[in-house]
């Protein structure tokens, strides 16, 4: 760090005179901090008590990988928080898989493909099994 | 109404903003790139996040008292930190909008809460501005001074900011939701702010680098020189982590993409020498 020129010198107020391109500084400043702020706080009361509202589907696709079948699962978000490490369980009669999405945002969908064994049989069910806030 | 003379001591001017904003791009721009803040700034409680405004403010204001963005001048810590914190909202707007992390579809809540959680790291940068670069620059930083001296310089600080974001997957998504408009917008922006950061807020050697003698480095050509080589560098390291395909144009947008955060980091790197 360099060497300090300057003596510490006692904090000015905000009541000065300053020049145009001070002034417009401060301005657009005040004026991008009000409208973080008090959109923020806006916000705030427009989601105040809202969760996550999740859901999923299941689909065949109809292909076969090592003779076992594939299904996409769509994970969808339809509440107003978002939510992560949502883990959900895939079934095909007796066999079961689990499959963690990371995260999801509100209003937002996720699919992944889960593969089953040749010996799977009877309808692709899904269910969540948990989930946390962020 | 005429300033009076003490008021005029030490008055903020474009160069002092300008070096505010070249620390808040260095520091703030690899958080910008990280999908945990778009996700977490559209997901968190606002009452959260205006909690950590209140707190980011509050160390604005402290390091405004010792260090700042206009050099020397620690007595005006609350303005200081009102603009800084301020014009940080206003480029984390202009970067999320850029690179199409925000937009009108997502919702304003949502939108706030990215531009504010984005903001912190930025604001925090232009409170540090002061010490971006060291007055006296690196040490036998003169050493350097030639064109090849200021193309390893720009390779270096390329590789430093960049590296980071390279093996991530945020410039490959990036690239693949930002279109052909706004990646050339990408390139102006980077090309602008090099330029700025270079040549134009009140770093160490502004003067004798817009005074170099030889055309190579002339100001235009330097800093354009400066961006190909943080593109060459972020197109091999995106080859060497494996996310580029061939000469294609998804490619060519992922290079583009972290080629910015590479061309603040080439700009640091020159601001050294």
């Amino acid at each position: 760090m360099s060497p300090r020129t300057q003596t510490k010198r006692k904090p000015q107020s905000l009541k000065r005179d300053r020049t145009p391109f001070e002034r417009a500084l401060l301005l657009v400043s005040v004026a991008s901090i009000a409208a973080v702020l008090v959109g923020l706080f806006l916000y705030a009361g427009d989601t105040a008590g809202e969760q996550a509202d999740l859901e999923t589907t299941v689909q065949r696709t109809g292909r076969l990988v090592e003779g076992g079948p594939e299904v996409l699962v769509t994970l969808t978000n339809r509440g107003g928080s978002g939510a992560e490490d949502v883990v959900v369980e895939v079934k095909i009669g007796e066999e079961s898989r689990e499959v963690a999405f990371v995260r999801i945002a509100k209003h937002e969908e996720r699919t992944a493909a889960v593969i089953f064994p040749p010996e799977a049989q009877g309808t692709a069910e899904a269910s969540i099994l948990s989930y946390n806030y962020p | 109404m005429t300033p009076k003379a003490g008021d005029q001591a030490n008055p903020t001017d474009p160069d002092d903003a300008m070096r505010g904003v070249s620390g808040a791009v260095i520091l703030g721009v690899p958080l910008i790139y990280t999908q945990e803040v778009w996700f977490h700034g559209g997901n968190l409680s606002p009452e959260l996040i205006l909690g950590l405004l209140v707190a980011s403010f509050t160390l604005n204001y402290a390091l405004s008292n010792f260090v700042g963005f206009h050099s020397g001048r620690t007595f005006r810590p609350l303005e200081d930190a009102i603009i800084g914190f301020g014009l940080s909202f206003v480029l984390a707007t202009l970067l999320l909008a850029i690179l199409n992390r925000i937009s009108l579809d997502s919702g304003w809540g949502p939108n706030l809460g990215i531009i504010a959680i984005a903001a912190v790291p930025l604001s925090l940068g232009f409170a540090l501005g002061n010490a971006m670069a060291p007055e006296e620059g690196g040490e036998e930083a003169e050493d350097l001074s030639s064109v090849p001296g200021d193309l390893l310089a720009s390779a270096a600080g390329a590789v430093l900011l960049a590296l980071n974001i390279a093996p991530t997957e945020e410039p490959v998504l990036m690239a693949a939701e930002i279109g052909w408009g706004r990646l050339a917008l990408l390139v102006i922006l980077a090309l602008v702010l090099s330029y700025l950061i270079v040549f134009y807020a009140e770093f160490h050697g502004r003067s004798t680098r817009a005074k170099a003698a030889h055309p190579i480095q002339s100001p235009m050509v330097e800093t354009t020189l400066s961006y190909m080589v943080a593109l060459l560098m972020s197109g091999l390291m995106l080859l060497a982590f494996g996310a580029l395909q061939g000469p294609d144009g998804p490619s060519l947008a992922r290079v583009v993409v972290l080629g910015f955060p590479a061309s603040m980091g080439a700009a640091l790197g020159r601001l050294l020498v």
